[in-house]
């Protein structure tokens, strides 16, 4: 095609697209319409959750976690909601008393200097902020943050060494390691869409989930670091995903889990009605192990506290505290986006919040105990955490 | 959905729906389908609003286009939109419009009639100015299919609008030997088919900086 024909079928499409403007009662059918799939899901999921609140009572040896608590993400501001939730446990008597979190000073707009001590004594360990293009890594060895620019949208460090996990587009089909002492990038593609890059609690694998549409499906990806090996394991099942499909790590770090909204016939109805449930995978393996009910989301490895007693969860109508033994919601939580900084310590990044930015430390009953503005950088930044 | 959540999906509407209908519009080829096309994208969006606020406009593009790719493939044949008006060859015939106008509104009624597939891409490609590599993570294929969809349509627009075939200086009904009409094979000098852009390129080369298309982390996917 030359450049007449290029500039003529350019110019064709332009004008298919026209220029046209939304009718005077088009924004209230959009609304009507959300309304009614907004309902439909609520009606579905409640109902679901009484089963699957019944029969959570999943061993948690299964899940346990590491000692050391691996970088995470906290994001996302709470659904704002007025609607009915199940009923929470009085929790009085199952919760410890909170202690007094250290104070934390202020942050200025050379915060990129010094390591970023957050609520609870955590540090800031990347800020990759969308609107303006930026990223930030702490570098260890310097102890300042590094500005890798507009270079990249997606940034993830390891939780040990100079690595830095990396893309360009988010979406896009390669993933690069990054090391920050060198800053040389190591780029490994695959076909499909990679997304949602996770690195394993010791920081010695790179979990990636990976999108392909013909057929459709999903695939998670094991990259190492260390023979550069780039394993990929196709996952059969066809469940919808409840939000976001995505793969993680347990926090034991030898299994992968992946949150869904399953869709069969529960023991006492045989009417179908969807449920929350994560699929468990081995780390070598594209079968799943097991899969167990959850009354709700869980945005990934983050969301389990230390102890293995609790998992912070996103019910239909708003983020819940679920007791892993009995399947109960003992609480509701402003966001189930969170960092477990000790057993009784949740970490969350509101970044809607009329004031700006803020980190906020809770505790297991939602109370806040610590507010830390941020600056604007951080709106609407994702931001990794990983202890000082 | 909160108050000030309404009031900042109000917004959006109003300040992007404009620009969104005029996607939908290239994809769905008239104005009433597009609106449909449109309008289940953003309730969709307003369903999951407090989630996607930051990233709205990727999330509702995201599901227009794939949507329009789906829905053809519910359908299960290729669904070439019907168009009111007959076309303007009677005009062009009577010789009321220059050459090169008679050309663009031939080939505009010829876009109404390729496969949404091959449309969306052409859209994307022509529209909204994206890559190769963009436009396959938008529609969820390989760059590869992107330039095979792409080759066909252009092929099918040469068919069915023989003027803009005959623009190509050196080519055939079927377009440059080598490229157009061989599935999965783009030709390596056309744009639209990925020719001499980067769908070869290493990545370590790669100094592109694009657009977030943080909405191809979507719901419903195994759905």
């Amino acid at each position: 095609m030359n450049g007449n024909t290029e500039r003529m079928l350019r110019e064709a499409v332009h004008e298919l697209a026209g220029d046209p403007h939304q009718s005077p009662d088009f924004l209230a059918g959009v609304v009507r319409q959300g309304r009614r799939i907004r309902r439909r899901r609520r009606v579905g999921a409640t109902a679901a959750m009484v089963v699957a609140v019944a029969t959570i009572a999943a061993p948690y040896v299964w899940l346990r976690p590491d000692t050391e608590p691996p970088p995470s993400t906290v994001a996302g501001a709470p659904e704002e909601s007025g609607s009915a939730e199940p009923t929470a446990e009085p929790t009085a008597a199952l919760l410890p008393p909170p202690a007094e979190p250290s104070p934390v000073s202020s942050v200025g707009k050379d915060w990129q200097d010094r390591p970023l001590v957050l609520p609870g004594g955590w540090i800031a360990l990347a800020v990759a902020q969308p609107v303006i293009s930026a990223s930030w890594v702490y570098d260890r060895a310097a102890g300042r943050y590094v500005n890798l620019g507009k270079e990249y949208q997606q940034v993830l460090p390891a939780p040990r060494g100079s690595l830095v996990a990396v893309q360009r587009t988010v979406g896009s089909n390669e993933i690069g390691l990054l090391d920050l002492t060198t800053r040389e990038v190591r780029w490994t593609s695959a076909v499909g869409t990679i997304l949602s890059p996770r690195w394993s609690p010791d920081g010695g694998q790179l979990l990636v989930t990976i999108f392909d549409k013909n057929p459709a499906g999903a695939r998670f990806g094991i990259l190492d670091p260390a023979n550069s090996s780039f394993r990929q394991f196709p996952v059969s099942n066809r469940q919808i995903c409840p939000e976001i499909c995505r793969f993680s790590w347990l926090p034991n770090g030898r299994e992968i889990a992946l949150p869904q909204l399953a869709i069969a016939a529960t023991p006492d109805d045989k009417t179908k009605r969807p449920h929350f449930q994560m699929e468990i995978f081995a780390v070598d393996g594209a079968e799943p192990v097991r899969v167990v009910p959850l009354p709700g989301n869980v945005s990934g490895t983050t969301a389990w506290s230390p102890n293995g007693r609790y998992v912070a969860l996103q019910g239909v109508e708003s983020a819940q505290l679920v007791d892993v033994g009995t399947g109960k919601s003992i609480n509701r939580l402003p966001s189930a986006d969170v960092t477990w900084i000790r057993d009784d310590w949740l970490l969350y990044l509101d970044s809607a919040g009329a004031k700006g930015p803020a980190a906020v430390l809770i505790d297991l009953k939602g109370t806040e105990l610590q507010r830390l503005p941020l600056p604007r950088e951080f709106i609407k930044a994702e931001v990794l955490v990983a202890p000082n | 959905m909160g108050r000030t959540s309404e009031e900042e999906f109000t917004r959006f509407v109003h300040e992007r729906g404009d620009v969104l209908l005029r996607v939908a519009q290239a994809l769905a080829g008239d104005r009433y389908a597009a609106e449909d096309l449109l309008q289940n994208a953003l309730a969709k969006a307003y369903a999951r609003w407090p989630r996607i606020r930051g990233d709205a406009e990727p999330y509702v593009r995201q599901i227009l286009y794939h949507d329009q790719v789906s829905l053809w493939r519910r359908r299960g044949r290729r669904s070439e939109v019907t168009v009111a008006e007959v076309p303007e060859r009677q005009a062009v015939a009577a010789g009321q419009l220059d050459h090169d106008t008679a050309v663009r509104m031939l080939l505009r009624d010829a876009l109404r009639k390729l496969p949404p597939r091959q449309r969306a891409v052409l859209v994307l490609r022509y529209l909204e100015d994206q890559t190769v590599e963009q436009t396959a993570a938008m529609l969820g294929c390989r760059p590869g299919t992107v330039a095979s969809q792409a080759s066909r349509a252009l092929a099918k627009l040469r068919d069915l609008v023989p003027e803009f075939a005959e623009l190509a200086p050196g080519t055939d009904r079927r377009g440059t030997p080598g490229g157009d009409g061989t599935p999965g094979g783009g030709n390596r000098d056309d744009p639209a088919t990925g020719g001499g852009s980067a769908l070869l390129r290493q990545p370590e080369l790669v100094g592109r900086r694009n657009d977030r298309t943080a909405a191809t982390e979507r719901t419903e996917v195994y759905g």
